[in-house]
């Protein structure tokens, strides 16, 4: 590990679309994004320094439905997950909509990054008589939960506060034994071949055998110094890199 | 390990994996969630439904595009304009620095260069200042209210419908009603689209027929001299302008005939926040007036140069045939044309300027042509930027023509068909 990369300072904004990354950016940094009450108003990659903590840079992120990537905006958030030297992970989620962020949770638990749950637009559920059990839900996920309302600026100094105890989480969720077999396997081949320096192998076994086009660019690149470049970086891959729809890769 | 993902890709891993993720999610959230039982759905929530409904969804949209007409088109663009423009600018501004520079300067050419027909200041700062800033202020907090509201969303849903009926794919209306902000950003959203088919054809569309926010503030402000209905006839030529090419394209097969429905969120409907609305307004003009003003007295300065070369005039001449015998506008408006090139706005606040001297279908016609015309300079950076030189520059050579084949049609039509109040 060469000296770059062991300070890790980027803490990022990860979540579904519009549910007020970019919102919370603001209330952050002070730095001015485009924000707007629709799905996919960013597309790239924001950065500004912290106003919590002067080591700190912040990244907001292009929302993410799931991953592995579909489309380019998702990509860009696999690639700051790949190339960041992140401290910490929070993820932003809809408070109305807990079964849904959650989905996206699960997720994030496998990546291995020290996690923090903020369950934005609080007053919105409350409106609608939801009401979340939130040390509960902290003391099953094993990560800091927190209440937030970015557009109101309540929750954030918690949010802030909260985010020198975010430690990496267990993974959530252990899958069909199926599929765990396979990801033991392929973890275990990343552990081995192309260690990523903050992410769980775990995490990149997962996206790459979904058919992640970044994680298998990545991988990919990682292993040319090492013995046997060809063998696990195909041709198929970096064709399948280029094209910007991603089917699963060979 | 190929092996494996090979195995693995064929069963649609994602898919499972993320059923599975699903089932956990919802014991956990089932545990730690209480509901309290409501009697009604909110008010936000029946406006949003309301929205959108097959039969309410369009009279609410005309609702709603009458009262942005009205703030825009009536009130930015004569109001304010009047205020600013004909009272301040023509009325004391341009006659003191008018005297001013003569008297200062004696060099007519310099004097000519600041303070003539195409002077920086009296073409250049007065666009920008007079006419632009009070329009684009208004329509940008119009937007805003309707961004934030989660209105602009619902749009999509609308539009869905419509496009639905020639079987067009759905999630490409997004990033087109995003385009009614800002081309160059919409430009950059179509990245949520899956393939690049899809993308090349959304950005082809977008740089076609989807005017950006500060070309609607001026096409709301030229139309609010005349009336609602040339703004209702404008806003049905662009409709009908994306509705033919698109089913044409799918006719000759250029896009993959599946349709995959829009699956796309909506927020909810909120009452949007003053303090946030006016934070993005101030945002955006900055942002806008930080890029036009050097632009206008770009222009200004090629548009006095043409004119000092002669060559405008000889433009002019050249552009009549197409100008005046097949638009039906006054050889003077080939100029705006010419200014177009370098922005819409520009161009069509040029129309604008001689609105007065316009008629009705004259005014529609001119804004319908430059609102085809070719999108302005930061949204041509982008398309070559996202597809590449060669493929911007053949949308830009087909653009070009297209949109006076456009107006000219529109020309015969609304000569034959409209009869103006």
């Amino acid at each position: 590990m060469n000296a770059d990369l062991s300070v890790t300072n980027a803490i990022l904004l990860v979540g579904q679309p519009n549910v007020g990354k970019s919102v919370l950016f603001h209330r952050l940094t002070g730095a001015y994004v485009n924000v707007s009450n629709y799905p996919g108003t960013t597309v790239e990659v924001t950065r500004a320094n912290a106003r919590f903590d002067h080591q700190a840079v912040l990244l907001d992120t292009p929302g993410i439905l799931a991953l592995p990537a579909r489309s380019d905006d998702e990509r860009a958030t696999v690639r700051a997950l790949l190339e960041e030297h992140t401290r910490c992970l929070v993820q932003v989620g809809d408070a109305k909509n807990l079964r849904r962020t959650l989905t996206l949770t699960a997720l994030l638990t496998d990546l291995g990054l020290p996690l923090v749950l903020a369950l934005n637009m609080h007053d919105e559920a409350a409106a609608r008589g939801v009401t979340v059990d939130i040390p509960a839900l902290a003391k099953e996920l094993g990560i800091p939960v927190l209440a937030t309302v970015a557009t109101g600026g309540s929750g954030i100094a918690e949010l802030t506060g909260s985010l020198p105890d975010a430690r990496a989480p267990e993974a959530m969720l252990r899958y069909d034994s199926d599929f765990e077999t396979d990801i033991a396997a392929t973890a275990a081949a990343i552990a081995r071949l192309a260690p990523h320096p903050h992410l769980a192998a775990r995490g990149l076994a997962i996206l790459f055998l979904g058919g992640d086009p970044e994680v298998a660019g990545w991988l990919a690149e990682r292993r040319r110094p090492l013995r046997r470049p060809r063998s696990f970086a195909p041709a198929g891959w970096r064709e399948c890199r280029r094209r910007s729809a991603s089917p699963p890769c060979p | 390990m190929r092996r494996l993902a090979g195995e693995n890709a064929e069963g649609d891993l994602p898919a499972l994996l993320a059923r599975e993720r699903t089932e956990a999610a919802d014991t956990l959230s089932a545990s730690v969630i209480q509901r309290a039982p409501r009697s009604s759905p909110l008010l936000a929530q029946r406006v949003g439904q309301y929205v959108v409904h097959p039969a309410w969804g369009m009279p609410i949209l005309l609702a709603m595009l009458y009262l942005v007409y009205q703030f825009v088109g009536v009130f930015g663009a004569t109001v304010l304009v009047g205020l600013l423009e004909k009272d301040l600018f023509e009325g004391i501004l341009n006659p003191a620095f008018t005297d001013f520079v003569t008297a200062a300067v004696n060099i007519p050419f310099i004097a000519e260069l600041l303070v003539g027909q195409y002077g920086l200041w009296t073409m250049g700062m007065t666009y920008a200042l007079a006419l632009i800033l009070p329009i684009v202020t208004t329509f940008f907090l119009a937007f805003g209210v309707l961004e934030d509201s989660g209105y602009l969303p619902r749009l999509t849903v609308i539009a869905n419908r419509l496009f639905a009926l020639i079987g067009l794919n759905g999630r490409a209306v997004l990033p087109m009603v995003l385009g009614l902000g800002c081309v160059t950003m919409a430009t950059l959203t179509t990245r949520i689209l899956h393939s690049p088919r899809e993308r090349m054809i959304t950005i082809f569309l977008l740089a076609l027929a989807i005017p950006c926010s500060a070309q609607l503030g001026v096409v709301l402000g030229m139309l609010g001299g005349v009336s609602f209905s040339a703004v209702l006839i404008w806003a049905l030529a662009m409709v009908l302008v994306l509705v033919l090419l698109l089913s044409g394209l799918l006719a000759a097969r250029l896009i993959p005939g599946r349709r995959i429905p829009l699956v796309t969120e909506l927020p909810p409907m909120r009452l949007p926040i003053l303090g946030n609305v006016l934070k993005k307004t101030g945002g955006r003009l900055k942002w806008y007036l930080l890029e036009v003003i050097p632009l206008f007295l770009l222009g200004t300065f090629i548009m006095f140069a043409l004119d000092k070369l002669g060559a405008l005039p000889a433009i002019i001449r050249a552009g009549e045939p197409l100008v005046s015998g097949w638009l039906g506008l006054p050889p003077e408006a080939s100029a705006a044309f010419v200014m177009g090139f370098l922005r819409r706005d520009f161009g069509a606040t040029g129309l604008f300027a001689m609105a007065h001297t316009l008629s009705p279908v004259q005014a529609v016609v001119g804004m319908i042509t430059i609102t085809l015309f070719i999108p302005c300079f930061a949204s041509l950076m982008m398309m070559v930027k996202e597809q590449g030189l060669k493929i911007a520059l053949t949308m830009v050579a087909v653009i070009v023509p297209f949109a006076f084949l456009v107006g000219g049609l529109f020309n015969i039509a609304l000569r034959a068909l409209w009869v103006p109040a």
